[in-house]
Formats: structure tokens, C-alpha cells, sequence
């Protein structure tokens, strides 16, 4: 009786664990006038294609540390690259030209402060209770919450 | 006095100061450069090596734990260098991972994998660096540099040591030429003066400035000069008080020297042989007497310095007295 019921503890736990995977959200300072983003435009600012917002102010890239799991999902659902072929490109850009490079940090709480505290930065997150300094922006028009949001 | 300009003191110590200073110079000159470039070449080579180094570091790391701040650091301290040809970034298949060719100067990578750490070209120092993260190697970095850059560094360095070495050696020739004029300008002056005494007897007081040697020198000329002068003119109003008293004697003198050579004579000979001084005086004694019709045995007599009285000579008139 005792195990069956630890057996359906954990099963629930797991499947709440598969099933609560969290939405990636989209966040850019609330200063930023910008409310919607193209996933082909976030695909190049995330490999370095495009480094400025449309009035010209170089955007402030911020990513996950490396192995995290939101950023292979991010990587392959957005960029549908691999991160070792993303970083090749990131390093070959770096080496021909003067671009400002993505600082990768390692949890939501400092993505989502370099966000706060800087103007022009962009970054992704798990869907979470936000400060006001940072705002969720639309991704292909469309907000997280809409059913078809292509980071559910 | 001097016979050439060149062979004055002045003269002789410039040329001489400069055949010491000008080989030396010259040695500095070809020589240093030569070690100059040797040095400055391995420095280059040192600080292209220490770049790599560092930047293969920043790349290695940076790639391993996603900092892209190191890699552009490393980067970026290895892209300052204005002779940088190309930075070749490969991974362990030996693929290109990023590449930097600012010259459009594309080396054949299949040569540069088996490169050692450090080629030098006639044209272009090559570099081979390996990135290595916690005693992994993760990728190769590849660096090239012109030594166009460093060619012409190296040729700005002889030809600074050239205009410098020249510059020198007219500097010094000219400190040289002042100095000596120094030190031998009171020389010349005394050089001069004595040339003066000697030729017209002029008395010049050599002005003295310094207390050295030449300045001893000066002032003992000068002291001479004093002397000398004051015992000519004590001569000379020795001479002129013979003169006159020779003259006032009535008796006919004659002085001679030691070959009978006729020094002078006073008035009273002048009147007595009717002659004038001038023709008498720095002559033979025996020619004048001879010229005169004297006795032969009076003119031996005389000349052997005999004495005899009375005697009675008939002189014809040849000149008259003025």
C-alpha cells in the first residue's frame, strides 16, 4: 500500500515535472520601444547577423551558460543550430570584425538584472513574475500566451 | 711665423682628436645598428610570440566556457599589431573554425598545420600556437605577420643611427675647433707677438685671461717683452752717450771689431780722413786705409796694433763732409 502510493507520488511528480516545462518568454528592457520581434530576426541577433535595433543602438546580447537546457530548446526551436555551431560563428564574427559579443551568464535572476539595467539588451527566459524594468515582448506577433506561440 | 694654415696647433689637434673619435663613432655606427636590429627582431618576435600565446589562452578558454569577452580580448590585442597578415582559427579536425585574411594574403593551410611554433620568412613571420583548455588542445591558432613593417622599422633605425652618427661627428669637430681655439688662442697671440719682435722689433703686451698654463706662458712672454724692451733702451741710451761723446772728442776715433771690421767712427776721424761714416763704417779697416793711400807699413803697423807718433800722412781729398 505504501509503495503504490510512493509509485503514484512520483509518477505524478514526473509527469507535472514533463507537462509544467515552462514557456520561454522573450525580454527586453522597458525602455525599449520595441514589442514585437520576428523569430528570423531573433535568429540573427542571436547569431550575430543583426547587432542593432532599428534606430541603430547596438543591441546588448545576453545568453545562458553553456549546457542549459532553455538554451538548446531556444537553439534549436529559433536558431535550429546546434550551440557548438553557434559558437563557431560567434567566435569567427569576433575574430574579422569589431562586434560586441553575447555575455553569458549562468541564472535567470542576473539575465533578467542585466535586462533591468540595461537599455538595448535582449534576452529569453522561462515565463516568470517579471520586474517592471524588464518587458515580455511578442514573438512573431504573438504574445506567450496565445496557443500557437512558437517558444510553448 | 706659420708657413700654412694647416700646420697650426688648432689645425693639428682637430685632425688629430678627430682620427680618435670618428672610427669610434663609426664603430657605433655600423656596428651598433647591427646589434640594434638583432635585438629589436627578437623582441618582435618575442612579443608576436607572447600575443599568440595569450591569444590562443583567451581563445581556448573563451571557447570552452562560452567567454566571448576573452576571446575578443585576445583577439583584439593580436589585431592591434598593423603588421598582422592573416589569424586562422582551426579546431582538432583541422577545420577552419574562423579566419581573418586582412591582406588577401591566403597561405596554403595544409603547409601551416605542420608548421613549428615560429617561421620567419623572408616576407612573413608565421606563427603556430596551439589552444589548450585544462591540458586538452581544443584548436590551432594560426598567425601571420608582415615583416614589411619590420623591415622598414629596422631601416628607420640605421638611418636614425646614420643622421645621428653624422650629426656627432660635425658636433664634435665643431666642439673640438672651439675648444682648441681656446686653448690655443693665447698661443697664437704669443706666436704673433714674438713673430712681431722679431721681424720689427715691436714690444706687444699679449693680454692674459687665464690662469693656466698658457696664461703662465703669457705673462712670462710678457715679462720678457718688459725686460727686453727696457734693456734696449737702456742700450740704445747707452749707444746714443758714446755717440756723442765720441763726438765731441777732438781726436779722430775709429771702433773695430775683432776682424778689423769698422764699427764707427766720430767726427773728428770723418774730418781728419774727409770721409762720410756711411763708407767707412761696416768696412775692412785695411780696404778704407788702402783707399786712402796709407803707407803700407802704417796700415800693418796699425793693424798689428803697433803705436808710432808723428807721422805725417797727406790725404787726398776724395769725398767732402757734409
Amino acid at each position: 500500500m505504501c509503495y503504490r502510493m510512493l509509485f503514484s507520488v512520483f509518477v505524478m511528480l514526473g509527469f507535472s515535472g514533463f507537462s509544467t516545462a515552462q514557456t520561454v518568454v522573450i525580454i527586453v528592457n522597458s525602455e525599449n520601444p520595441i514589442s514585437s520581434v520576428s523569430s528570423e530576426d531573433l535568429r540573427n541577433i542571436f547569431t550575430a547577423d543583426k547587432s542593432v535595433w532599428e534606430e541603430g543602438n547596438s543591441i546588448q546580447l545576453v545568453d545562458w551558460k553553456i549546457d542549459s537546457s532553455i538554451r538548446e530548446r531556444f537553439y534549436s526551436t529559433i536558431l535550429r543550430k546546434t550551440p557548438a555551431i553557434v559558437r563557431r560563428g560567434w567566435v569567427q564574427k569576433i575574430v574579422v570584425g569589431n562586434i560586441h559579443p553575447p555575455s553569458v551568464l549562468s541564472s535567470e535572476e542576473e539575465i533578467v538584472q542585466y535586462v533591468a539595467t540595461h537599455r538595448w539588451a535582449i534576452a529569453y527566459v522561462e515565463k516568470k513574475r517579471m520586474p517592471t524594468s524588464v518587458k515580455i515582448i511578442a514573438l512573431d506577433g504573438q504574445m506567450p500566451d496565445d496557443p500557437s506561440y512558437l517558444l510553448k | 711665423m706659420l708657413t700654412h694654415p694647416l700646420h697650426s696647433i688648432r689645425t693639428k689637434f682637430t685632425f688629430f682628436s678627430l682620427l680618435i673619435i670618428v672610427p669610434i663613432l663609426f664603430f657605433f655606427i655600423i656596428y651598433y645598428p647591427g646589434q640594434l636590429s638583432e635585438i629589436f627582431e627578437q623582441e618582435l618576435l618575442n612579443r608576436y610570440q607572447e600575443q599568440a600565446k595569450a591569444a590562443s589562452f583567451g581563445l581556448a578558454v573563451g571557447m570552452a566556457t562560452e567567454n566571448y569577452n576573452l576571446i575578443g580580448e585576445g583577439i583584439a590585442q593580436v589585431k592591434k599589431n598593423k603588421e598582422l597578415v592573416y589569424i586562422i582559427i582551426l579546431d582538432t579536425m583541422d577545420d577552419v573554425i574562423a579566419l581573418d585574411n586582412r591582406k588577401q594574403h591566403m597561405p596554403d593551410l595544409g603547409s601551416l598545420k605542420n608548421l613549428g611554433p615560429i617561421q620567419v620568412e623572408s616576407s612573413m613571420v608565421r606563427l603556430r600556437q596551439p589552444m589548450i583548455y585544462e591540458s586538452k588542445q581544443l584548436g590551432l591558432l594560426l598567425l601571420g605577420f608582415s615583416t614589411n613593417e619590420m623591415d622598414s622599422q629596422l631601416g628607420e633605425i640605421r638611418r636614425l643611427s646614420y643622421m645621428t652618427g653624422s650629426f656627432c661627428i660635425v658636433i664634435i669637430a665643431l666642439l673640438i675647433w672651439i675648444v682648441t681655439s681656446k686653448l690655443t688662442g693665447p698661443l697664437v697671440k704669443i706666436a704673433g707677438a714674438a713673430a712681431s719682435f722679431s721681424k720689427d722689433e715691436e714690444y706687444e703686451i699679449i693680454e692674459v685671461k687665464t690662469n693656466d698654463e698658457i696664461g703662465v706662458l703669457s705673462h712670462s712672454f710678457n715679462t720678457m717683452v718688459e725686460k727686453l724692451k727696457n734693456r734696449n733702451m737702456a742700450l740704445l741710451e747707452n749707444k746714443r752717450f758714446s755717440e756723442d761723446l765720441l763726438a765731441t772728442i777732438p781726436s779722430a776715433l775709429l771702433t773695430v771689431d775683432d776682424s778689423f771690421r769698422i764699427i764707427s767712427v766720430n767726427n773728428s776721424f770723418c774730418q781728419l780722413f774727409q770721409m762720410l761714416p756711411d763708407a767707412v763704417e761696416g768696412h775692412a779697416l785695411q780696404q778704407v786705409l788702402e783707399n786712402r793711400s796709407f803707407p803700407s807699413d802704417i796700415i800693418q803697423s796699425i793693424l798689428c796694433g803697433k803705436e808710432f807718433y808723428n807721422v805725417e800722412i797727406r790725404i787726398p781729398e776724395k769725398e767732402t763732409l757734409k
